[in-house]
């Protein structure tokens, strides 16, 4: 018995003098190789680590059924490089994120866009941060007919038919497709991107359109104040009509103006900033109208002057208004709705009364209020996220 | 008790897709008698979505002490086919045995070292170096043509060196982080084994399971089978062995 002791005790001291011993734990993370990321430094302020694109949206929201799709990281992260490169337009000036920049929830201040040579465009640029993920119901490739087309005479069904009809339009960046792979090839910094979103550095415009669509897939805004008590009601209430409960976060200009809003305009543009409640309407903007909008695409008389019904997400942000920019502050557009609206054939249900335009007649109270409210639906992340921002040195 | 139905129990549970940052070795009892008695044992081990095998070896080259071997290589692959991983765990160790008529009571301390591989769609990988240092305690008792063994372990699990593409997926970052951020690991495992046969030759059948709260945050398997031959060579220098 005493040899175990004389045996053991100096193995089991041994041991224990080895386990403190141990050094800390050498993890080495990754992504790029050195050289690829040395390569892309010179070029790119690109994470070493890669940025996560996924999305969780709040409870309140995944309570309507929406969830935000799992877009591909390495594609999204290629997409963000070509979103913000200019090298994909004919003077090099232009870039998908020149129209829709982060800082006013991707959106231009423009009344209409300005493409390639300062030339002008026809119509406003969508806010891209109007909307709560457009993974979770945007585009008929993710969701079949049911899904929400692109641009507001809604004629791109995906988001790649969208990035590919933006960079080929002449007003635009007017490339054509040779021109837009040429570019991309000429660059360095897209070999090794490339290689870790397919595997290799072919480039194809398929490539380019689906890595776009990917980091597009990937934006929305669901962190807006609004959201944050909105999310607040789940399980604290019956089901329906949560957001008519007042939110204990907002003031009472911003409930009062929550109130005018679910009374007045969620029956289109959706009481909890969901999904939209209409794919497109005419919203009384013109008794003769000069832009067919969804109509110039079906040709069918019932949709001319019909334009898609946006989210009013980062609304306070995204002035100025309409599809053509035509009003410049939110007081315009509530006056436009308070005793503006026109008559016309397609005139939305909801705006008119018999024969005739709606008059809401806001009282300058009830105005103030509705734009309390409106400014709740800014998502102040959405414009300073990293993941979204220029990657350009 | 709970504890011990798992042990008990036929491993049935299959899960899919699941990548494994540790993976519990049989905890192996010998059956030490007296000095020179040496048992080789071969297993085949199979955890939720991996299988491989093991070899243990022993031998006793004192009335009191004895060494002990032990090596485990496991391998996995998801349904699909686009995950696959595989893990070692090589250990020695130095211990004293006390008979007790049929009764044999070891006590062990080692150490070892391994790696646990895992590789993703687009070839994305993640490797994960450890040394393990343990202590154990297990009784053996033989009954005629029975052998039924239990022991208790406790592990000093340290992650050295790992070697992790981003790419493997936020899920599985976030499993390595954790054991970045937490290692070195003591826990204990447990184990139950049963053996059928007559010397020189039993057929073995074992399970181990891995007692951490957080095993499964931390990707790791919590439970092994193992069912193989066990050896006992030292039959072939010597005929018989005398009886106590």
């Amino acid at each position: 018995m005493k040899r175990v002791f004389h045996f053991g005790l100096p193995l089991v001291t041994s041991l224990l003098l080895l386990t403190a011993c141990e050094q800390k734990p050498d993890f080495e993370y990754y992504y790029y190789e050195p050289e690829d990321y040395a390569l892309l430094s010179q070029y790119l302020n690109l994470p070493q680590r890669p940025d996560n694109y996924s999305t969780k949206l709040p409870k309140h929201l995944e309570a309507q059924g929406l969830f935000a799709r799992a877009v591909d990281q390495d594609k999204a992260i290629l997409g963000r490089v070509l979103f913000y490169d200019k090298n994909l337009s004919k003077d090099k000036k232009v870039s998908c994120a020149s129209c829709h920049r982060q800082e006013i929830a991707f959106s231009d201040d423009k009344p209409v866009s300005r493409g390639v040579f300062d030339r002008v465009g026809t119509r406003n640029s969508i806010a891209l941060g109007s909307v709560l993920n457009f993974s979770a119901y945007y585009g008929t490739d993710l969701f079949g007919p049911s899904g929400i087309p692109f641009f507001w005479d809604n004629r791109a069904n995906t988001a790649s038919e969208q990035n590919l009809a933006t960079m080929t339009n002449p007003v635009e960046m007017d490339m054509k497709h040779p021109e837009i792979v040429d570019a991309v090839k000429a660059q360095p910094y897209y070999a090794p991107l490339f290689r870790m979103a397919y595997g290799d550095e072919t480039v194809t415009i398929q490539r380019i359109s689906e890595a776009i669509a990917n980091f597009v897939n990937a934006i929305g805004s669901y962190r807006s104040k609004f959201d944050r008590e909105a999310e607040k009601t789940i399980g604290t209430e019956v089901w329906s009509n949560r957001e008519r409960l007042n939110f204990s976060g907002f003031t009472p200009a911003e409930n009062r103006g929550k109130q005018i809003y679910l009374d007045n305009c969620a029956s289109c543009h959706s009481p909890l900033q969901g999904r939209p409640m209409k794919m497109f309407a005419n919203n009384g903007l013109d008794a003769t109208i000069t832009d067919k909008g969804v109509g110039g695409i079906t040709n069918q008389p019932a949709h001319m002057g019909m334009f898609k019904v946006p989210l009013l997400r980062n609304i306070a942000l995204t002035a100025p208004y309409m599809h053509d920019g035509r009003f410049a502050t939110l007081e315009e557009v509530i006056d436009h709705y308070s005793t503006g609206i026109k008559p016309h054939p397609n005139l939305s249900p909801e705006l008119r009364l018999g024969s005739q335009p709606r008059r809401f007649n806001f009282t300058p109270q009830e105005k103030s209020d509705l734009i309390a409210f409106l400014h709740t639906l800014t998502d102040e992340e959405l414009l300073v996220d990293k993941r979204f921002s220029n990657p350009f040195k | 008790m709970r504890r011990w139905l798992a042990l008990s129990l036929p491993w049935v549970v299959w899960c899919a897709c699941n990548s494994y940052y540790y993976a519990p070795n049989t905890l192996y009892t010998p059956h030490l008698i007296e000095r020179h008695d040496a048992e080789l044992g071969i297993c085949g081990l199979r955890g939720s979505d991996f299988s491989g095998f093991e070899f243990h070896g022993t031998y006793a080259f004192t009335n009191h002490f004895a060494l002990m071997a032990n090596h485990l290589d496991v391998r996995g692959r998801s349904p699909s086919q686009d995950r696959r991983g595989n893990g070692r765990l090589s250990e020695a160790a130095l211990g004293v045995y006390f008979p007790l008529r049929q009764v044999s009571n070891t006590v062990f301390v080692g150490a070892g070292t391994g790696q646990v591989f895992n590789e993703f769609p687009k070839g994305s990988r993640a490797t994960l170096k450890f040394h393990r240092y343990f202590g154990q305690y297990g009784i053996s008792v033989e009954q005629g043509a029975l052998r039924i063994g239990t022991g208790i372990r406790l592990n000093y699990l340290h992650y050295r060196e790992g070697h992790i593409d981003y790419r493997v997926g936020e899920s599985d970052v976030s499993k390595i982080i954790l054991i970045e951020e937490n290692s070195p690991f003591i826990f204990p495992e447990f184990s139950v084994n049963l053996r059928i046969g007559s010397r020189p030759v039993w057929a073995n059948l074992c399970s181990t399971i891995v007692e951490h709260e957080r095993a499964k945050e931390l990707g790791w398997a919590t439970q092994t089978i193992g069912l193989g031959l066990l050896l006992e060579v030292d039959h072939f220098w010597r005929a018989e062995r005398p009886k106590k």
